[in-house]
């Protein structure tokens, strides 16, 4: 047991925080006010290519499935994430790199594949990937997708509708999951890879969100979208196996301990400026009503974020160990949002009228993290597959 | 007995205020946040239906309503939009003070201020001495009021009403929410045209005006379920309405039954601020109960909504940041919580002034 970082992990943190303070803030801020996504041609890309900084999740295709390097590993990922969150949640998810697309290639994805769609992050420029399982009418059940896709010749032909997808208009390749038969349920899922620019891929909008305004989520469309058949992730015998849905859920288990430690990094940004806003005002030589209040409270606050954060590690680490991790990455989901949800709205408070500025970080932070409690499934869908996991609940209820 | 029956006097100004801010305040809402104003002829549809005056004195043209109708109305009219209600409001919660503490001075700018259409009133309540205040002047800054334009500013301190009509420079900053009602930081070095002084009446516009923010919370968290639950009633997931499964329909139980307890909180604290005791508890319990019910059903709203309720497509992002944003009014949480233990507790003054200052400390 050791809750001990090494030092050339902290050494990367400390680069990482650098860059945060920096850079990451500021253009949060920024995007804040504008109420815009970076746009991709920002000079703030290159400069993390140059860095070497892309997607820790990004590939490493010299190392093998089994024995990922301490760089690429997930325990890196989540230390990654999390410090990249403190400092703007938005500026993280805008990162160059094949984002929450990675693990669907590098779990499902042929060598071939792997080697076709992940090496345009070679050429040191920034690029960017995506993952489109959200539709209109599909969130949290992700089994009850509609976009279907239809075999012709060395073909697929997707038709349907993606949403709040992060990064598409930008995206090199997005990674699609569709049916082949909505009655086959969960057996009828295919992952795609669907091209920039492949006709029918229509990026209709970019949605208005009340936070984290520094990247792009987007709404597309699929209109007869015809794709080569190779661009099938895995391959036909990938699906013999009925392992499309099991594809997507593996990869929502490496990405839900991220998320959640991601809202442990908006949190903590948060308490921390709570931390040093009672440090800066409200050390007034005399005892104020509320000082042992707001004691307690950040005292608490901090207890769930590194409880929470813990829960986080957990996940990760069995991932590195090649353990199931479905239910721990799903508690990690269930507690930080909430956990970070909290430590946003009490520092608001603890700012008091100055938290409602939107100058003010915490106001910022307060509407940025609600999202974590949504995406990669809500806080709902968590405790239901937890409950199904623990005691039996059944798979309808 | 008790009896909880509502008059039909109160049911029409429930209906009237409610078709109000259905028909007009809610689908405006968004275009009053992006303009940062509410549109003229809603603000004058307002005061045609004399919602701005409601507490006035009948000699003044007002109403003279009792702090149980207006607290029904300002649920009403929080449920359509909370930021217009402040745009609307003419001198607003300003009224609390100058009523209970100004005597024939207090009604004689009352009178004057009632006189300019568009005046502008807000209450400051100092309660940890952030702005420094000398014989006859006030000075500080202080960093949020929801308004752009203020013809009177009235700053509670104790027992005192100081009442500041020049030298107070507002300066526009964005808010978290209630862009419609304006938002400043506030530069003060004003001289004190009035200074009041009353326990009892210092107590009471403290209540009443926790009694205001806890109405508008009320309604702010009251509209957002219901749009919730409309919402998980019609969306289907796992085949059936998400409102069906199991886990959503008793968090909604759960948000309704917290929004009934919070409302009768809230009708308690008025029926005191009718009688002649001290509204002071029932008022800060009001306002705890209005706060932490609306802080979770905003929160909850848009987690009900999925990915949906964080866009702006949908009102329920924007009622999470109303919630959070009336929260903080007048002290907020914290000095409501204060006010709270001191009653409960029967101490004299403040419950926190036995712990010795850390700040240094943590």
């Amino acid at each position: 047991m050791d809750f001990a970082l090494d030092q050339k992990s902290v050494q990367r943190l400390k680069l990482l925080r650098g860059l945060g303070k920096e850079l990451f803030r500021p253009l949060g801020m920024e995007a804040d006010k504008k109420g815009e996504p970076i746009p991709p041609d920002h000079p703030f890309f290159q400069q993390i290519v140059d860095m070497g900084l892309v997607s820790p999740l990004g590939p490493d295709p010299e190392k093998k499935k089994s024995e990922p390097s301490e760089k690429r590993s997930n325990r890196m990922a989540v230390l990654f994430a999390e410090e990249a969150s403190y400092w703007d949640r938005g500026v993280a998810v805008t990162m160059p790199g094949p984002g929450l697309g990675g693990p669907p290639i590098n779990k499902m994805g042929t060598p071939a594949q792997r080697e076709r769609f992940m090496s345009v992050f070679k050429d040191k420029k920034p690029h960017w990937g995506a993952f489109a399982m959200t539709e209109p009418s599909a969130g949290s059940d992700v089994a009850g997708i509609k976009t279907l896709a239809r075999r012709d010749g060395n073909s697929w032909v997707l038709n349907g509708a993606k949403t709040f997808i992060s990064n598409a208009k930008r995206a090199e390749w997005v990674i699609v999951f569709a049916t082949i038969d909505p009655k086959l349920g969960r057996a009828g899922h295919r992952a795609f890879v669907v091209e920039k620019d492949t006709p029918g891929f229509d990026v209709t909008r970019v949605e208005r969100k009340m936070g984290l305004k520094a990247y792009e989520s987007c709404s597309f469309v699929l209109e007869d979208c015809r794709i080569p058949a190779d661009n099938l992730l895995g391959g036909e015998a990938y699906y013999e196996k009925k392992a499309g849905f099991k594809g997507a859920m593996s990869a929502f288990n490496a990405s839900r301990a991220l998320v959640a430690v991601m809202a442990i990094g908006v949190g903590r940004a948060a308490w921390d400026h709570a931390r040093q806003f009672v440090r800066d005002n409200y050390d007034l030589g005399r005892p104020i009503p509320r000082y042992r209040r707001i004691l307690e409270r950040l005292a608490t606050v901090k207890r769930g974020l590194d409880a929470g954060r813990a829960l986080a590690w957990r996940g990760a680490w069995l991932l590195d160990i090649g353990e199931p991790n479905a239910l721990e990455a799903s508690m990690a989901k269930q507690f930080c949002p909430p956990a970070a949800l909290a430590a946003c709205s009490t520092a608001v408070e603890v700012l008091a009228d100055a938290g409602v500025r939107n100058d003010e970080l915490v106001e910022k932070l307060y509407r940025d993290v609600k999202a974590m409690d949504i995406v990669e499934g809500t806080q709902q869908i968590q405790r239901t597959i937890i409950a199904r996991r623990l005691v039996g609940l059944p798979q309808e209820t | 007995m008790f009896e909880l029956s509502l008059t039909e006097e109160d049911d029409l100004l429930r209906k009237t205020s409610g078709d109000f801010a259905e028909s007009r305040l809610g689908p405006a809402a968004r275009d009053s946040e992006g303009n940062r104003e509410v549109a003229a002829a809603i603000v004058s549809e307002y005061r045609e239906l004399g919602m701005h005056a409601l507490e006035l004195p009948e000699s003044l043209g007002g109403s003279g309503l009792p702090p149980f109708g207006k607290a029904l109305v300002l649920e009403q009219l929080a449920g359509g939009d909370a930021a217009a209600v402040l745009a609307c409001d003419g001198v607003g919660p300003a009224i609390y003070p100058l009523v209970e503490m100004g005597g024939v001075r207090g009604a004689s700018l009352l009178e004057e201020l009632v006189g300019k259409a568009d005046a502008r009133g807000w209450v400051i309540v100092d309660r940890e001495d952030a702005l420094e205040v000398t014989a006859d002047r006030v000075r500080g800054r202080w960093p949020w009021v929801p308004a752009e334009k203020l013809d009177v500013l009235v700053v509670l301190k104790g027992n005192r009403a100081l009442v500041l009509r020049e030298g107070v420079e507002l300066e526009p900053v964005k808010p978290c929410a209630l862009h419609a009602a304006g938002s400043a930081a506030v530069a003060i070095d004003a001289p004190i045209a009035e200074t009041f002084e009353s326990a009892s009446g210092a107590a009471r516009s403290e209540a009443r005006l926790r009694l205001y923010a806890a109405s508008l919370l009320l309604g702010v968290a009251a509209t957002s379920l219901r749009y919730a639950i409309e919402y998980t009633k019609e969306r289907v997931t796992f085949g059936r309405p998400v409102a069906h499964h199991q886990g959503v329909a008793f968090l909604i139980a759960d948000l309704a039954c917290r929004i009934d307890a919070a409302r009768l909180s809230i009708w308690r604290a008025a029926w005191a601020l009718e009688q002649d005791g001290d509204p002071t508890e029932a008022a800060a319990a009001a306002f705890l109960d209005a706060a932490d019910t609306a802080l979770e059903c905003g929160e909850q709203g848009v987690q009900l909504l999925g990915g949906h309720g964080y866009m702006q497509d949908h009102p329920v992002e924007k009622w999470m940041r109303e919630a959070r944003t009336l929260a903080q009014l007048w002290g907020g949480r914290d000095a409501a919580l204060d006010v709270l233990a001191d009653r409960v507790l029967e101490t004299s003054g403040h419950v926190g002034f036995a712990v010795p200052s850390w700040g240094k400390q943590i």
